[in-house]
């Protein structure tokens, strides 16, 4: 099993981004699988579809309304999609219970929410949703929510996206200054618990289902990214002062020694300065270049941090040293995305027969005679299983079929002859059929004299 | 193994002697040219109980590479092919002998087989298939008609993957298939022959071409789409179908068909006045077409543009001409006419609801913009009636067409199971009252309405006294239906409580019954309403005793265990003092022994578990396994591994003292580093604090 990281930055625009450069390479091993050209956006502004075969890039450019398109495995970008405005921050929705992107859901610097069908490219609706830049976007079962520098956060309901409501499904209004960054828990759809920073310098953790605010961490600097170990025992934030912290989110209580969970009930904590640095990793401070993202790796033992300066670095959980640095970007960095997948089946070229671009994103909302027509590109596919011989069934087609070829009756209805006696018979007849031959001609003969005579 | 030799053999034991690796590998080079010598000679046998032999011996054979490799391959496959085009010497090929049938089958799989092997292997693709598969292809289409399932599964196969030498038999493959569907046969073939069928005709009706692959798609896909817009058009001439507004914009809004159309399936040839039966023709026509539609959807393409909205709109059609809508013309005057026409309706209703049923699996998301009108459309297939002026569902023709509600109910299942928390019930109450109405056992109308005889029975007291043999109830499939319907609404959907209750009831009187209702009961378990004031786990946990999620209900846990912690700057300053203990005291510390006083028996075999799923762990992270990292991986893992017991948790948190001090005792004695004792299962690694 391998991990890829695939990670750009804000870019460097003072050298028209010729040094921008976007990289996928593994964080287990030196490995460096791609890169991407001119690939910068704002932060949280590029989405993957995945990693590998037909996968696509998509970038939505910093300080112009355009959006790139890169495929796999190739170093320019393949599509260049122009859109109505400045796209500030971009996430994938996949297709319910399916790996397949399906929505492409974009925060403009308007505030706008633009949704796409990345299978059509239809606009299928444009939400007022912020009064100032979108800052970030994400995605779980069935919700939408964004977070914008109005200090808003605003949760949409998918299907009331896809429909014509106006109304989002909830807006919290908490935070007094912009969210820089959401992380949501997965699982049921009435466990969903939505965590957002802000440079306010807290953390709020709400619920989804009860749209209370559950609790609120205070930091001791703006926080600018937010990630969760996979299994939501811990949070870890990067503050702008270059370090990260880790917040423990089950601490054992002083009085009854028993593990509980941190929180609840709109408590508000106080996180106390960690002179000790037991939960501070500080491999960012140099400099003090804040930690603008985080990512978890797969098992929760390392993260991968990057910071303002273009330093990205992978570090280890428990020692809170740098495990590996990798290569520098030109500004900010602005995505970090981590995929896990089978170790070298990820090649470095592109697929040949893939399919290079996404359907244009319309800059037209959808109307009704569009989804009469609603058309979607699509390769389709049968699903074939590997062909290899199960012995046991096939010996019992063997036997089954074998039946045909056998007599149960007990009833032989061959006819049986004795080859003998046919010959010994056959020779009989022979010589039977000669005498009466010979006597016959005799007999013609006497006949034809007689006949001969009398004339 | 010689001629007729082989019969006095097992044959089964000898193919699995054959199967074995070891028996290939084992045998000498002159053996196995022999072997394969003599099974070439089995295959080319005019006998064909020996070609029958030979063919099983050939898949035998060619499971091992040695075999696959050498140049017997393609002398089966030459043996194989001839056998296929001399047809097992079937003289009458109407009824054609069992055996000889047999034998072709079983060739075909053996060239199936064959040519799964080479496939994917380069050279030998180019030197052994490649040459052969214009004759394999040929005398397959020599046997179509006698193994249709077999030849027809293996033409397919060669079609996609071989699409440029299929070229040239192309029109014969269509033409033999088009002869096997005849004029109006197409339900004549079981299922999986007929999907076959299909799946071979989309698929050839494009993949032949050399360029723009996809626009032929396209194409083709419009023509049958256009083809199955006019035989609908057919029911405009008996039904007024422009009473139903949405019905004729959605007819008008499909592609228009052009004055010259020509169609691909012979005109439908239909006079009512011979046989009203002769509607079904329609019927069986339309289900046709989409069965088709659907099958162009299934089969490789490259990237196409596939048209969901004509799709979707021709699944809604045929789910809208119902003759409460859309009435049958008046001059129509023929009773049974009238019925059959009626009947047809509800025909048409399940074909396009099969079409409907197909979408979700294929487009997923994709949908959701219709899904309103999609589930508002199937909505009206359930019957109402009008009392006191409320609307309720009709039981009784609810009962009368209960194929047509459960189709139904698949339909929404499917469609539902795309969303999260949809809210919009009054699309679905309708149906929840019929499914409600389904799931309960019922007594045959015409026995319990009245007792008056309308048939001579035998004998009426019958049902008086043996009134529970007359109970019908659903079917065991039809059941599970509903209980997967019951399962999308309580996951997927925010039912109102007075309806969730009545699911609920049905599901909880069901499980008492015995019905293996897991699923539903995590459900009413996972999900509770919100307005809910009792909580089903009483129940639930009655019912399921020994299931693993309620116990985890039951027994509540965190993501780690309940520990006692030692502040951490304790815990530090205890370890170098114990190191230095150590230093001086070679024994094992007083503490130690204490420990292991309290530690209970089942302690090293917990920690045999953990060490498991570490190791479980370090598998799957070969690439991460840096030998320090990993070490403090299983520290940091520590708590995860706890999740697995389920008792001692609840246990713990109880009564504390014990559990902790288990839990304590091997993170107080690691920083010792000893290799020693019983608790040496489980390393935990140093921690060099200095480093810090």
């Amino acid at each position: 099993m391998d991990e890829l990281l695939f990670y750009n930055s804000v870019g460097d625009p003072s050298k028209k981004h010729s040094t921008s450069f976007g990289f996928l390479s593994s964080i287990h091993s030196s490995q460096q699988i791609g890169q991407y050209r001119q690939c910068y956006s704002n932060i949280n502004g590029t989405a993957l579809t995945g990693v590998g075969g037909e996968h696509k890039v998509i970038v939505a450019c910093k300080g112009k309304a355009l959006i790139q398109v890169y495929l796999h495995g190739k170093e320019s970008p393949e599509q260049t999609i122009p859109l109505p405005e400045e796209i500030s921050c971009l996430e994938i929705f996949p297709h319910p219970d399916s790996q397949r992107s399906w929505l492409l859901v974009a925060g403009a610097v308007s505030g706008r929410l633009y949704v796409w069908e990345l299978d059509s490219g239809l606009l299928l609706t444009v939400k007022e949703s912020h009064y100032q830049s979108v800052g970030v976007i994400k995605c779980t079962k069935g919700y939408i929510v964004s977070g914008g520098a109005d200090s808003r956060i605003v949760v949409w309901k998918v299907l009331d996206i896809l429909s014509d409501s106006h109304k989002p499904y909830a807006i919290f209004t908490d935070h007094t200054l912009p969210i820089t960054d959401i992380a949501i828990s997965s699982g049921l759809i009435n466990d969903i618990k939505l965590w957002s920073v802000s440079t306010d310098q807290t953390v709020r953790c709400y619920d989804l289902t009860s749209l209370a605010l559950v609790t609120t961490f205070v930091a001791q600097h703006p926080i600018q990214s937010i990630a969760a170990d996979p299994a939501f025992r811990c949070v870890y934030i990067g503050l702008t002062n270059g370090t990260i912290r880790m917040i423990h989110l089950f601490q054992a209580s002083p009085q009854t020694q028993i593990w509980e969970q941190v929180g609840g009930f709109g408590k508000i904590i106080t996180l106390k300065d960690d002179t000790d640095l037991r939960e501070t990793f500080t491999n960012h401070q140099i400099g003090e270049n804040p930690v603008t993202k985080i990512a978890v790796s797969f098992d929760g033992t390392q993260i991968v941090s990057g910071d303002s300066n273009g330093k990205v670095l992978v570090l280890d959980v428990a020692t809170k040293q740098t495990v590996r640095t990798l290569k520098q970007l030109a500004g900010p960095v602005s995505t970090l995305k981590l995929f896990r997948l089978e170790a070298n089946t990820v090649s470095n070229s592109a697929l040949k027969t893939a399919v290079r671009t996404i359907p244009v994103l319309k800059r037209n909302l959808v109307e009704d005679s569009d989804l009469q027509k609603h058309e979607v590109h699509r390769k389709f596919t049968d699903f074939e299983s590997l062909q290899q011989l199960d012995l046991e069934s096939f010996l019992d087609t063997v036997k089954s079929e074998q039946r045909w070829f056998h007599n149960f009756t007990g009833v032989d209805s061959t006819v049986k002859q004795n080859k003998e006696n046919v010959r010994s018979e056959l020779e009989e007849l022979k010589e039977s059929y000669a005498s009466m031959k010979s006597k016959y001609d005799a007999l013609y003969d006497e006949h034809s004299k007689l006949l001969m005579n009398s004339k | 193994m010689e001629g007729a030799k082989i019969e006095e053999l097992d044959f089964v034991y000898l193919l699995s002697t054959l199967a074995r690796s070891s028996t290939i590998l084992n045998a000498s080079k002159t053996d196995l040219n022999h072997l394969c010598a003599r099974v070439n000679n089995y295959l080319s046998s005019n006998n064909v109980r020996y070609r029958w032999i030979g063919s099983k011996l050939a898949i035998v054979l060619n499971t091992h590479i040695e075999i696959t490799a050498s140049e017997y391959t393609s002398k089966y496959l030459g043996a194989l092919i001839k056998a296929l085009e001399s047809k097992c010497f079937i003289k009458d090929e109407a009824s054609a002998p069992v055996y000889a049938i047999v034998t072709l089958e079983s060739c075909c799989d053996a060239l199936s087989f064959i040519i799964g092997n080479i496939r994917g292997k380069h050279a030998l693709t180019r030197e052994v298939l490649t040459p052969k598969l214009p004759s394999i292809i040929g005398s397959l289409l020599e046997i179509i008609h006698l193994v249709p399932l077999k030849a027809i599964d293996l033409l397919y196969d060669l079609l996609k993957n071989n699409s440029t030498t299929f070229r040239p038999f192309g029109s014969k493959f269509e033409r033999a298939l088009l002869g096997l569907l005849g004029s109006d046969g197409f339900t004549k073939f079981e299922y999986q022959l007929q999907h076959k069928i299909f799946k071979s005709l989309a698929l050839l009706s494009f993949s032949l071409t050399k360029n723009s692959t996809s626009e032929l798609w396209r194409t083709k896909f419009n023509h049958y789409v256009q083809e199955t817009k006019s035989v609908i058009q057919i029911y405009s001439e008996f039904m007024s179908l422009d009473e139903d507004e949405d019905l004729m914009q959605q007819l008008n809004a499909l592609p228009s068909v052009p004055e010259k159309f020509e169609p691909s399936f012979p005109p439908l040839d239909i006079d009512l006045n011979e046989s009203p039966l002769q509607i079904m023709k329609i019927v069986s026509r339309i289900g046709f077409l989409v069965n088709l539609l659907v099958e162009f959807l299934q089969v490789p393409t490259p990237q196409v543009k596939a048209p969901i909205g004509y799709l979707l709109m021709i699944g809604q059609i045929l789910v809208g001409i119902n003759h409460r809508f859309t009435p049958i013309k008046r001059d129509i005057r023929d009773v049974t006419l009238r019925q059959i026409i009626a009947q047809s309706a509800t025909l048409i209703n399940e074909v396009g609801l099969k079409l409907l049923n197909a979408l979700p699996g294929i487009f997923g998301g994709d949908l959701l913009p219709h899904l309103n009108s999609v589930l508002s459309s199937i909505d009206t297939l359930i019957p109402v009636s009008r009392v006191n002026g409320r609307i309720i569902v009709d039981e009784e023709s609810v009962l009368d067409n209960p194929e047509l509600i459960f189709a139904g109910l698949k339909t929404r299942i499917n469609f539902l199971e795309l969303v999260e928390g949809f809210t919009n019930m009054s699309l679905l109450e309708k149906s929840i009252d019929a499914a409600l109405i389904l799931s309960k056992p019922r007594v045959p109308q015409g026995l319990a309405k009245s007792s008056e005889q309308r048939l001579k029975n035998a004998s009426i007291s019958d049902l008086l006294s043996d009134q529970k043999t007359f109970i019908t109830e659903a079917t065991e499939d039809q059941k599970k239906l509903l209980r997967q319907y019951f399962k999308v609404l309580l996951t997927r959907c925010v039912v109102s409580y007075s309806k969730q209750s009545e699911i609920l009831r049905v599901i909880i009187l069901d499980a008492v019954k015995g019905a293996e209702m897991k699923e539903l009961l995590h459900a009413a378990l996972l999900f509770p309403h919100k307005e809910a004031n009792a909580s089903v786990l009483p129940m639930v946990k009655q019912l399921l005793d020994d299931d693993e999620l309620v116990s985890v209900f039951l027994n509540p846990r965190l993501p780690l265990l309940p520990t006692k912690r030692v502040g951490d700057q304790a815990l530090i300053e205890e370890r170098e003092q114990e190191r230095e203990e150590e230093k001086k005291d070679e024994e094992r510390p007083v503490k130690k022994i204490k420990i292991e006083e309290t530690v209970p028996v089942e302690a090293p075999a917990k920690d045999n578990l953990k060490e498991d799923i570490f190791e479980e762990t370090k598998e799957t992270l070969e690439t991460t396994s840096k030998e320090d990292v990993s070490d403090y991986e299983k520290m940091i893992f520590k708590p995860v591994g706890s999740l697995v017991e389920s008792t001692d948790v609840a246990r713990a948190s109880v009564e504390d003292v014990k559990p902790v001090a288990v839990e304590q005792a091997p993170s107080a004695q690691s920083p010792s580093g000893s290799p020693s004792g019983d608790e040496s299962d489980f390393e935990i690694p140093e921690i060099d604090i200095d480093d810090d």
